[in-house]
């Protein structure tokens, strides 16, 4: 079996009024199957440009993105997506929103796709709010219901874009722990983009630290805290040196902004 | 209680603004031929009652042809400006300077272009006058929408069509019926334009000005309620779509 996704050589930059502001530079990165990679970094380094090359919406100027060892050229139904806005139509019931990625997909008969969807929607704890319009629910069940909508094609590849930063601090911990169980029921290799250490730490078997832009893979460090982590193994030694590591490495890709180099790169921005 | 008040309200309003009305009249001393007053309406109306029901009818009929067609276009230009900055940046300048001119103006262009063909002429001017607020509404309504929401179809390689149909489309229906609410009321005056200003023996226009020939002040007013009666109940027309087709746009207050 191939890797799920590898990036080779990657680099980009996009073309802006005073010139061409590079976001990605000679990023290379292979992600096993099944793995959980988590990605931080300093604000606009190029996270989310890394997301929309992986999902096919975008072609990088050099190198090659893989998907199962395919070169990517366009959007492949085999991927799912959840961004920090959970984009819900509001016209449609949270179920039928949930539904979309199949229609899409096909494949599928109506029964099918329902009984998917309802599937999911019990695993995050939906049950019973399925014929609810997303405006009548909180903001943490709204994203869950993203969630559901982002897996519910069974994609190879699950790319998330912040989807918990909106969210208060009690409620992102839940849905880390949704995002935990979902893992381990559903199979896909997923990226995670984030700010919150603490996340990357509870969800990811391995975090990639970016440096400031543009972004090279600064540093892997690898989660070894074993399956079904809780909340409380955050406070164990382990993990809290895990943190501190992550911390320091934020902070020497900061430091390359306020370098003498940085005036440059803001007057570009 | 809520449907009383529902009823009542509009209802007790427009009482209310019947007698101060007829009291304004009535102070003033106001004869008929400077000011006709409520009460002088409803013998107007009853007595060419046959001509109110068919000129009516071609009046109607007129402005919703014209309105259907505003609306199609209307359409297609928004869509069309919607998706291309190109075109957006190309047909804006054109289209608000072709609103921007008065269309009684237009009027009698478009009768000579089209001489004898009254039905057209009239579903023209109408057209004319309403679909600039459908294309703006469209228009914004498609280039405003969210990344992330045509992100989550064309990662899956949904074509642009898809996005459209199952995306774009229902996200812009509130501001369509909004832009249609206002093209209702435009369109019946661009119908009356027509009608009153090269008059060809049609619609509530002709009416109007028959009245304004004799003198007729009840008439010409009895006309104009007509009017106002019509131009509510298209309104309302549309209100009921919009609320079964973009009803979800609605929040219960609270």
């Amino acid at each position: 079996m191939s890797v799920p996704i590898s990036l080779e050589h990657v680099t980009h930059a996009y073309r802006t009024k005073a010139g061409p502001l590079p976001v990605l530079d000679d990023l290379s990165m292979d992600m096993p199957e099944g793995s959980f990679t988590a990605v931080v970094g300093p604000s606009g380094c190029g996270k989310s440009t890394l997301t929309r090359l992986i999902a096919g919406l975008m072609k990088p100027d050099q190198g090659i993105v893989r998907l199962g060892g395919q070169p990517v050229t366009g959007p492949r139904k085999t991927v799912g997506m959840a961004f920090q806005n959970p984009v819900l139509l509001e016209w449609r019931s949270i179920l039928e929103n949930v539904m979309l990625p199949l229609e899409i997909v096909g494949g599928a008969s109506r029964t099918q796709r329902q009984d998917r969807a309802r599937e999911l929607l019990a695993l995050v704890g939906l049950d019973g709010f399925e014929d609810k319009r997303p405006s009548e629910l909180s903001g943490g069940m709204r994203q869950r219901a993203s969630l559901c909508r982002s897996i519910v094609h069974r994609p190879e590849v699950l790319i998330l874009d912040e989807p918990f930063g909106a969210l208060d601090a009690f409620t992102r911990e839940d849905l880390w722990q949704t995002m935990d169980d979902l893992r381990r029921i559903e199979r896909f290799t997923c990226v995670l983009i984030t700010h919150d250490l603490r996340e990357s730490v509870f969800l990811s078997d391995r975090t990639v630290v970016f440096s400031a832009r543009p972004a090279r893979a600064q540093r892997v460090v690898e989660i070894d805290l074993g399956d079904h982590r809780t909340l409380e193994d955050l406070y164990a030694p382990k993990a809290v040196a895990l943190l501190a590591d992550l911390r320091r490495e934020i902070q020497i890709a900061q430091g390359r902004e306020v370098a003498p180099a940085a005036p440059k790169q803001a007057e570009a921005s | 209680m809520n449907a009383l008040q529902k009823v009542g309200a509009p209802v007790a309003a427009i009482v209310l603004f019947l007698l101060a009305w007829e009291w304004l009249v009535w102070v003033n001393g106001w004869p008929n031929y400077k000011m006709a007053s409520p009460s002088d309406l409803w013998p107007a109306f009853w007595r060419f009652r046959e001509l109110f029901a068919e000129y009516a009818w071609q009046t109607l009929w007129r402005t919703i042809a014209g309105l259907m067609l505003a609306v199609v276009v209307g359409v297609a230009l928004g869509m069309v400006m919607g998706f291309s900055r190109i075109a957006r940046d190309a047909l804006y300048p054109l289209l608000v300077g072709f609103n921007a001119i008065p269309k009684a103006t237009v009027v009698p262009v478009i009768a000579l272009i089209f001489i004898g063909q009254h039905d057209l002429n009239t579903i023209l001017i109408a057209f004319m006058i309403s679909f600039f607020p459908i294309a703006v509404s469209v228009s914004i309504g498609l280039s405003t929408l969210e990344p992330e929401y045509r992100d989550i179809l064309r990662s899956l390689g949904a074509s642009n069509m898809t996005i459209f149909w199952k995306i774009a489309l229902p996200k812009t229906l509130p501001e369509f019926f909004g832009a249609l609410k206002v093209a209702v009321t435009l369109a019946f005056i661009g119908t009356n334009l027509m009608e009153i200003v090269e008059p060809h023996g049609k619609g509530l226009g002709h009416l109007f000005d028959s009245g304004k020939i004799n003198a007729d002040y009840p008439l010409m007013f009895a006309v104009l309620i007509a009017l106002a009666v019509l131009g509510i109940a298209l309104f309302y027309v549309v209100v009921f779509l919009e609320k079964i087709f973009a009803g979800w746009a609605e929040r219960t207050p609270g």
